[in-house]
């Protein structure tokens, strides 16, 4: 049976609610939802100045909220990787004999490129992009070049 | 309608007994006559404040009310936090839509005389809720921590200082100590989200309880004119068509000049030049400047007492009389607003 005026009328009434809260609910979660960074953090921070590492050795440092590793390669070059081991959130240790990382809590191993060497981590370490600019050697997000 | 919301009623239906709200629900008349445009601002207030308390909810999720962490969490609500600049500009173009609506409905109740009685306490909670809005925008000024909100609540903590007696004491407990620091973006922060609401939502229900026990109140010059129309379904879906409109012009304003966050403040550097407040508090400024501070305060308090107690003074409109003098004492007033604030606009460059 076709439907009536009143019917129609309704629906389109219902529609429009309809739309209207979706129009409202869609930013607030969105908002609700939080950004990449959080307060404070920067995408891009200042990890450590020229003269400060020795070839072979790393320096942690604090970025987006989270533990980093900064390592200056035996050719001079760096390397930035988040220090946080994928398996269970704990702070991966430099291991400058064997040029990797290893994780205490249950001895996962990373190589230089984050690359998971031993589980039971099953996710490599994110890995930052570097620049040197003046003395300061800059770590930003984004993945570098393996 | 009744489809759609069909298996909902019922459930409610067979939990509890609707009748009671059904009878009301279509006895329930609102008067309609050449003047009832006006009854739509109460709502439209209505609205306003519960977009003010979502948006506001909204942000408290995000800011953070310290001097190091206010100006930097407001600037990352406006630029890292998903839809964060729609978000505080609803907020911010709210708070000025608020203040002109509950202008425009204190003012045209005033004028349709409706505080006369039975209303005399529906108008004096009217005023009061009047205050808190005042009361909100200018705690609300301070939090995003800038170099105007910094001044100008600086000049407004300081103005009940020219109080002879307690006036020392209420500009110290107004900062939070001698002068505008991080006690006082504490202090205003803590009055903001947490008193002033718990006092807006006590009196909002006092005031619309009131409102639906005394219903609208027709202006003398209708009496006898007046036609009835039916609150539900046909002065709601008004009222939901006058909400929908509202929002659109607020989304409007919050798309095409959407909030700025000016520079974060210094308070060892000095105040920069030509500092003024927000539109609604420049007649208060502008009388402040053109005469001496001790009269001007005194003034507006004595015509401040006035206007609540305007219910118990106008005892002709009470009668059912013309009030002639009472009209043009609002006026008065109303034209004195518009003046001082048209004169501060004129003589000083606004921000």
């Amino acid at each position: 049976m076709a439907s009536t005026r009143r019917q129609f009328l309704n629906r389109v009434l219902a529609a429009g609610v309809a739309a209207i809260s979706a129009y409202i609910i869609y930013p607030v979660l969105r908002f609700l939802t939080p950004p990449q960074f959080a307060l404070g953090e920067q995408e891009t921070v200042v990890a450590a100045t020229t003269d400060e590492l020795k070839p072979n050795s790393a320096k942690f440092f604090k970025f987006q909220d989270k533990p980093a590793v900064l390592v200056r390669l035996p050719d001079g070059s760096y390397k930035a990787l988040s220090a946080k081991c994928t398996h269970l959130g704990c702070t991966v240790s430099f291991e400058s004999r064997k040029d990797d990382f290893l994780c205490e809590c249950h001895g996962s191993e990373f190589d230089l490129n984050g690359k998971v060497l031993r589980g039971p981590a099953a996710r490599p370490l994110p890995v930052y992009l570097v620049s040197i600019r003046g003395d300061k050697i800059y770590v930003s997000a984004g993945k570098q070049a393996a | 309608m009744k489809d759609f919301f069909g298996p909902f009623t019922a459930f409610i239906e067979e939990r509890f007994d609707l009748t009671p709200l059904r009878r009301w629900a279509r006895h329930k008349k609102v008067p309609q006559h050449k003047h009832s445009f006006w009854y739509y601002f109460g709502g439209l207030a209505l609205f306003i404040i519960s977009l003010q308390f979502v948006t506001g909810i909204l942000m408290a999720f995000y800011y953070s009310p310290t001097p190091d962490t206010a100006h930097e969490s407001v600037r990352y609500i406006m630029e890292k936090v998903h839809y964060g600049w729609l978000i505080r500009s609803m907020h911010f173009w709210g708070a000025n839509f608020l203040v002109a609506v509950v202008l425009v409905h204190m003012f045209s109740t005033y004028f349709m005389k409706a505080y006369r009685k039975p209303r005399e306490l529906m108008w004096l909670i009217g005023v009061l809720l009047a205050g808190l809005v005042l009361a909100f925008a200018f705690t609300g000024y301070l939090l995003p921590w800038t170099t105007l909100s910094y001044f100008a609540t600086k000049v407004g903590v300081n103005m009940p200082m020219v109080m002879p007696g307690i006036g020392g004491f209420l500009s110290r407990l107004l900062a939070g100590g001698e002068d505008v620091g991080a006690a006082t973006l504490t202090r205003m922060f803590t009055l903001h989200v947490v008193l002033l609401p718990i006092l807006t939502l006590v009196l909002v229900t006092a005031h619309v309880f009131l409102s639906q026990v005394f219903g609208s109140s027709v202006p003398l010059s209708q009496k006898g004119y007046s036609e009835e129309t039916r609150f539900f379904p046909t002065f709601v879906l008004r009222d939901s068509a006058v909400w929908a409109g509202m929002l659109a012009i607020l989304i409007a304003f919050v798309t095409i000049f959407p909030a700025n966050l000016s520079s974060k403040v210094n308070p060892v550097m000095p105040a920069p030049a030509g500092i003024k407040p927000e539109w609604y508090f420049l007649f208060l400024f502008q009388t402040l400047r053109t005469f001496p501070e001790i009269p001007a305060i005194a003034a507006v308090t004595i015509g401040l007492i006035i206007w609540m107690l305007v219910p118990f003074l106008d005892k002709r409109s009470a009668k059912g009389e013309r009030s002639t003098f009472f009209t043009l004492f609002g006026v008065a007033i109303l034209v004195y607003m518009i003046a001082m604030t048209m004169m501060a606009y004129i003589t000083t460059e606004v921000h």
